[in-house]
């Protein structure tokens, strides 16, 4: 008996078919639109599903309807107290605590990330870990597409970074829903109107993979995963303790992807405010 | 007369994964066992093991008996020259099995140096590393003085100790008091900051301490374990629930009977380490192991611990007997910067806690960890689920919420170890081989084969003698 | 220096799995050079640029992974693809087990599956012994696969099982079917009256086929053994198994197989079958009827005689009537054979029969000895002789693939078809072979996909004769059901379409070769 623990804001109806297995995710897609049904240890998402008591070898269908969802032949309710906010929530920002703790958050990255991750952006010394070909040329490539954002070229620098790197979602687009989630996080914060240049940005990144553009238009929308969510309000609003313990968890030792998104995020907030 | 065919065939498949593919296809109920030859291969040994199984049977259900009836306690605190059985003005106890100064490690080396300096033998490496190596100074290991230490283990005489009592059995064991993260002497580290800790933990942590336990009475240590263990610990590589179950007892009193400054620095300073309660869930597990010594043809082991340069056993039924063998560098994954290449051989007298059923025995409670390692929650829990093939028994108060509180396997059988080629499982925090630099990463490791099969030889040689 | 791509298509493997196998790839040491990144277009210019962007890896798309690397030699390039293969096996995400982790010992089996009554036993001979004698202290039955178990250990268990009233199915015991189950290399066959007990694997799969594709079924299958009715044993299992299949209210007819016993077995076994009403043939391969002369046992001459005639009794039909249509057959044969001999080269005049079951090797043996003096065998039997090179036939040669020397360091011939395909063409390519003899041996633990393998060999053969312009009949019997994996009717077809004269049982075949040969003459 599968039970339900909470659901994404973002869940589009329609009949969904599996797209991805791991052991504890099932990804399911239906045209661009993706669900995905995991467990406690991922946590929630926009279009995540987080259930227990799911055998992820044995899932086949899904149906997204109004009032409920079924996988292969179990029907569950959405209750709307398990709804998932996706959407970071800002009262009274105070801007020097946010930039303390930005400082802090930067250090966990860089201590605590893997050494093919992007954190070589924010520590030179890093870039030793890069010694093959392909990844002496990613450094230079990022390096350039650095200089693009920089001069405010974002577009430019965009279409640089995006798809390169390591991981099922390459490092340069998990920079750019960084980049993209920072701009949206800057408009709540200062009340301003980043729109167009989020929509631009956006249009420059997307590739031929459904599973990726699904990640960066949830980045276009605001939208945000569980670990990464608790990590920006702990940098709102708690201490260094609390920031070292979010950057771990979103930080799965081995992989690039959460740290990646930490590094992209970090540009986003400070590049803009030049 | 052969029920075999009046009843639906259940079969349990040792060998090909084909064969159970087959019975699979075919819906017949059945069970793969993955089975490994026995890690020695001389079946005369068996034989003699065979041939006295009811008395190591018994043996044995004495040996996990005592264990899970300890009742460890906190009652007091003391200086180690005062407290600690056979201490000497002239004597330095370290971690693992018996090792000669010029056979230490990098880290152990520096803890000796910083605690000779400590003790006002030396007042500089150089001079240090000259008494060290003269002859006038001792080394034995804190298991054969009733004591455990983390890491390189260092106790001197002027060093305070936390004394813990097992009730049920009358016998006491010792602790050094955790020194936090970074550079500390137990990772090797010498220089003035490391004096000057140990100073401050001497003239104002351990008063502090002193007065409030003594205020409190005693301290259930297991029943804190217990809870911490529904919380997330382990209690080897994970002890912040434990801590702050802890700092929750002693917190009142200490505020209580101390002047205020003294006891904001000593809350201060067990609150900015979240492995303050290490150093007591090993003196937990020493005492609760060390009633369980001495008991004729029991094959439980007692003791895993390890100085950095071998890994030492020592079983209920072979006295005080080392079994040792290399110690390897942990499978981990390093801190970035760091590798395999930098690492110190496993060290410490911690893998008393996984000796106990905790630890990376426990780790199907602590996943969290596992995340760390580079793991899935599954593979913490099979971990754990793997080590119940090699214990006598499951601990009756230490149990695990995900496992439906099953309890820790606690009681590494030798016999079980050797017969199923299946080593302990051990969690732990990986050393910088250099003196003094820290931790550099975390991991998970088999015990080495060598100290069990020496163990059981030992073992099977002593019963063939009887 | 080679630069090597692998293209995973639409493969989905986490990232950290994704990292992790990177990280191994570089690892190696004869790896210079490497990537495994998705197939972005962004990712395939980086490729480009550092020199790895393969031809094969030009088609990937953005779902794709791109493994690529550099090394110094085609072997190396070769070795490292398969480490790479591995690495990524491992990281299947969807492997079954992840959730529940596999017993490590018989004692923990026993906590999940309490009331097993069946050990299946498959570990290496030295300590096969004692996880048997454990299981059986468990009150397991048990069925010992495994081989290189001593005597002296067999015996231990034998007598041990058979005060507790249970079964010892080997050592090298490799088929059983109990309770319609089949037991390791076993088929899938009609359930029924006839109860069977054998001392020879493929003896048992032979006649357990014929009987189910007869229209009856098997009761209870119980295999004991090769070595179980010579002198040491003394027959242990053997008549235990009769004894058992005696009681078994579902057998209504006993059919023993087993190549020739000790006497004192026989005489044992003779004993032992007084007291059973039920009819019972046996079929002791090589053995002098004479010993059987007055016993219960209607004895049969080979593996297909003993089925039919377990056919005739479980029907209740009359049981001359069984050796009425041997014989007529028997004639059809003769007359295929003229058929055939006549298209055969004068100096083609030697049988090469190749085997991948040893009992069919001693059965072909045992119905060809006397039509020549130069019969050569690696294991001979009868009157055959010992074969000096066991690779390179001599005038009539009957061989055994299964046997040590064939297999040492390869799977056994039912697996891997290879050893033999290269035999099948060397014989071929001697002009003085007049018949190839095969069994192709289905079921579960054979080949699953055996026209793939011997199809291509066929057609080498056609094309080496025809090239050379002689005719060279290919005779193979094919053992099994059309409810094995591989679907006999299947296998049949596809062997008559290369024209290979397909025959339900190695004793057919056997014939037909024979009278092949003898009309040569």
């Amino acid at each position: 008996m599968i039970k339900l623990v909470s659901f994404g804001d973002d869940l589009v109806k329609g009949t969904y078919k599996v797209h991805s297995r791991f052991n504890e995710v099932v990804n399911f897609c239906s045209g661009s639109s993706f669900v995905f049904i995991v467990n406690n240890s991922i946590g929630g998402g926009p279009f995540n599903i987080v259930a227990d008591d799911v055998k992820f070898s044995e899932l086949e269908n899904l149906v997204i309807t109004e009032d409920h969802f079924q996988l292969n032949d179990e029907k569950i309710f959405f209750e709307f107290s398990k709804t998932y906010d996706s959407k970071i929530k800002v009262m009274n920002f105070d801007e020097k605590k946010f930039f303390q703790n930005l400082d802090h958050f930067e250090k966990a990255l860089i201590e605590n990330s893997s050494g093919k991750s992007l954190t070589f952006l924010l520590d030179e010394s890093r870039k030793k870990n890069f010694k093959s070909s392909y990844e002496i040329e990613l450094v230079r490539r990022i390096n350039s597409a650095l200089e693009c954002f920089t001069s405010s070229n974002f577009v430019e620098g965009v279409k640089l970074i995006k798809g390169i790197g390591f991981g099922l979602t390459p490092s340069g687009d998990d920079f750019i829903s960084g980049f993209l989630l920072a701009l949206n996080c800057l408009q709540k914060f200062y009340a301003v109107d980043y729109s167009e240049l989020i929509r631009h940005i956006y249009e420059a990144a997307k590739g031929n993979n459904a599973f990726t553009n699904a990640f960066l238009l949830a980045a276009k929308n605001g939208s945000l995963f569980e670990k990464f969510k608790n990590l920006i309000h702990s940098i709102l609003y708690s201490g260094q303790n609390e920031i070292l313990e979010n950057t771990r968890t979103l930080i799965s030792f081995g992989e690039t992807s959460g740290a990646d998104q930490g590094v992209g995020f970090l540009f986003g907030i400070k590049r803009n405010l030049k | 007369m052969n029920k075999l065919f009046e009843n639906e065939l259940k079969v349990i498949n040792i060998g090909l994964k084909s064969f159970n593919e087959t019975l699979d296809e075919r819906k017949v109920s059945s069970v793969q066992v993955d089975w490994k030859p026995p890690l020695i291969s001389d079946s005369s040994l068996f034989d003699v093991i065979r041939n006295n199984s009811d008395k190591i049977e018994t043996a044995n259900k004495e040996a996990v008996k005592r264990i899970l009836n300890s009742k460890p306690f906190l009652t007091g605190m003391g200086k180690a020259i005062d407290v600690i059985p056979g201490m000497k003005k002239n004597l330095l106890l370290h971690a693992g099995p018996p090792v000669a100064w010029d056979k230490m490690c990098g880290p152990m080396k520096g803890a000796v140096i910083g605690a000779l300096i400590y003790e006002g033998f030396a007042k500089t490496y150089e001079e240090a590393e000259k008494v060290a190596a003269s002859g006038k100074i001792e080394f034995s290991p804190c298991h054969e003085h009733a004591t455990v230490g983390p890491m390189a283990g260092i106790v001197s005489p002027t060093m305070p100790v936390f004394i813990l009592e097992n009730e049920e059995f009358g016998n006491k064991g010792f602790c050094t008091m955790n020194e936090g993260l970074g550079k500390v002497l137990r990772y090797g580290a010498y220089d003035e900051s490391v004096i000057e800790r140990l100073r401050w933990m001497e003239n104002v942590l351990y008063p502090s301490l002193k007065k409030a336990i003594e205020k409190i009475g005693k301290i259930d240590l297991k029943n804190i374990i217990a809870q911490a263990l529904h919380m997330g610990d382990e209690v080897h590589n994970r002890n912040r629930a434990a801590t702050s179950l802890l700092y929750r007892i002693l917190a009142p009193e200490i505020v209580n009977t101390n002047e205020k400054e003294a006891a904001v620095s000593v809350l201060n300073f067990i609150n900015s380490n979240d492995h303050f309660f290490l150093n007591l869930s090993m003196g937990v597990a020493k005492v609760s192991l060390d009633a369980a010594r001495n008991i004729e043809n029991s094959s439980i082991v007692v003791v895993m611990s390890r100085n950095g340069t071998e890994f030492g056993i020592q079983l209920s039924g072979t006295g005080d007997k080392w079994f040792t063998g290399v110690s390897p560098i942990p499978e981990a994954l390093y801190f970035t910067g760091y590798t395999k290449d930098d690492a110190n051989p496993d060290i410490g007298d911690s893998s008393i806690t996984e000796t106990n059923g905790l630890g990376g025995f426990a780790i199907a409670a602590a996943p969290a960890i596992v995340q760390f390692v580079g793991g899935s929650t599954n593979d913490a829990v099979n971990y754990t689920l793997k080590m119940y093939e090699i214990t006598a028994s499951e601990n009756t108060i230490y149990k695990i919420p995900y496992l439906n509180f099953r309890g820790t396997p606690t009681g590494i059988d030798v016999i079980k170890v050797i017969g199923k080629n299946i080593l302990p499982f051990i969690d732990t925090g990986v050393a910088h081989k250099k003196a003094g630099i820290g931790q550099i990463g975390a991991g998970v490791l088999e015990a080495p084969v060598e100290p069990f099969k020496k163990a059981f030889i030992g073992f099977t040689n002593q019963l063939k003698n009887i | 220096m080679i630069v090597t791509g692998i293209l995973k298509r639409g493969e989905y493997f986490d990232s950290v799995s994704l990292m992790l196998i990177a990280k191994k790839i570089s690892e190696l040491e004869i790896v210079l050079d490497s990537a495994a990144v998705m197939g972005t277009p962004e990712n395939k210019s980086m490729l480009q640029t550092s020199g790895l962007l393969t031809d094969e890896l030009q088609n990937a798309d953005d779902i794709d992974l791109m493994i690529a690397y550099k090394c110094n030699s085609q072997n190396e390039s070769v070795l490292i693809s398969k480490k790479i293969n591995e690495f990524l096996k491992k990281s299947d995400n969807t492997n079954k087990s992840s959730g529940s982790l596999n017993p490590s010992s018989l004692e923990s089996a026993l906590k999940i599956l309490p009331d097993a009554n069946l050990a299946m036993i498959s570990v290496a001979g030295k300590y096969a012994g004692d996880e048997a004698m454990k299981a059986l202290q468990n009150g397991l039955n048990v069925m010992l696969f495994s081989d290189n178990v001593s005597v002296e250990k067999e015996i231990e268990l034998k007598k041990f099982a058979k005060e507790k009233g249970l079964f010892v199915m080997g050592p090298d015991c490799g088929t059983a079917i109990i309770n319609g189950v089949p037991l390791a290399f076993a088929n899938v066959v009609n359930r029924g009256n006839i109860g069977i007990v054998a001392a020879s694997g493929t003896g048992l799969q032979e006649v357990s086929c014929l009987i189910s594709n007869s229209g009856c079924g098997i009761s209870q299958a119980i295999g004991t053994g090769g070595r179980d009715v010579k002198k040491d044993v003394g027959g242990i299992m053997f008549l235990e198994g009769i004894k058992a299949l005696a009681e078994d209210k579902n057998t209504g007819v006993i059919l023993l197989i087993s190549k020739p016993p000790a006497d004192e077995v026989i005489i044992k076994i003779i004993e032992v079958v007084k007291k059973i009403e039920k009819p019972i043939v046996g079929v002791f391969l090589n053995s002098p009827i004479e010993l059987f002369e007055n016993s219960k046992i209607t004895i049969a001459k080979t593996l297909e005689e003993g089925a039919l005639l377990a056919v005739a009794y479980s029907k209740k039909e009359n049981i001359e009537k069984v050796f009425q249509k041997i014989n007529t057959r028997d004639l059809e044969l003769k007359a295929l054979a003229e058929k055939e001999s006549a298209k055969v080269n004068k100096n083609q005049i030697y049988l090469r029969a190749l085997f991948s079951g040893g009992t069919f090797c001693d059965e072909t043996q045992m119905i060809f000895q006397n039509v020549d003096k130069d019969v050569f065998s690696n294991t001979p039997v009868g009157r055959v002789k010992k074969l000096k090179d066991i690779w390179k036939s001599e005038k009539h040669t009957i061989i055994d693939l299964g046997d040590d020397e064939f297999t040492v360091g390869r799977p056994h011939p039912m697996i891997d078809y290879s050893t033999r395909n290269k035999r099948i063409l060397a014989e071929a390519n001697d002009p003085e072979t007049a018949v190839i003899l095969l069994d192709i041996v289905l079921g579960y633990g054979s080949n699953m996909d055996p026209l793939a393998e011997i199809i291509p060999v066929l057609k080498g053969v056609k094309k080496i004769t025809s090239k050379q312009k002689r005719y060279l009949p290919v005779i193979c019997s094919v053992t099994g059901t059309e409810k094995d994996p591989q679907n006999r009717t299947t296998v049949a077809a596809a062997l008559s379409a290369e024209e290979v004269l397909v025959m339900d049982s190695n004793a057919a075949a056997s014939k037909l070769a024979k009278f092949l040969i003898e009309k040569k003459r």
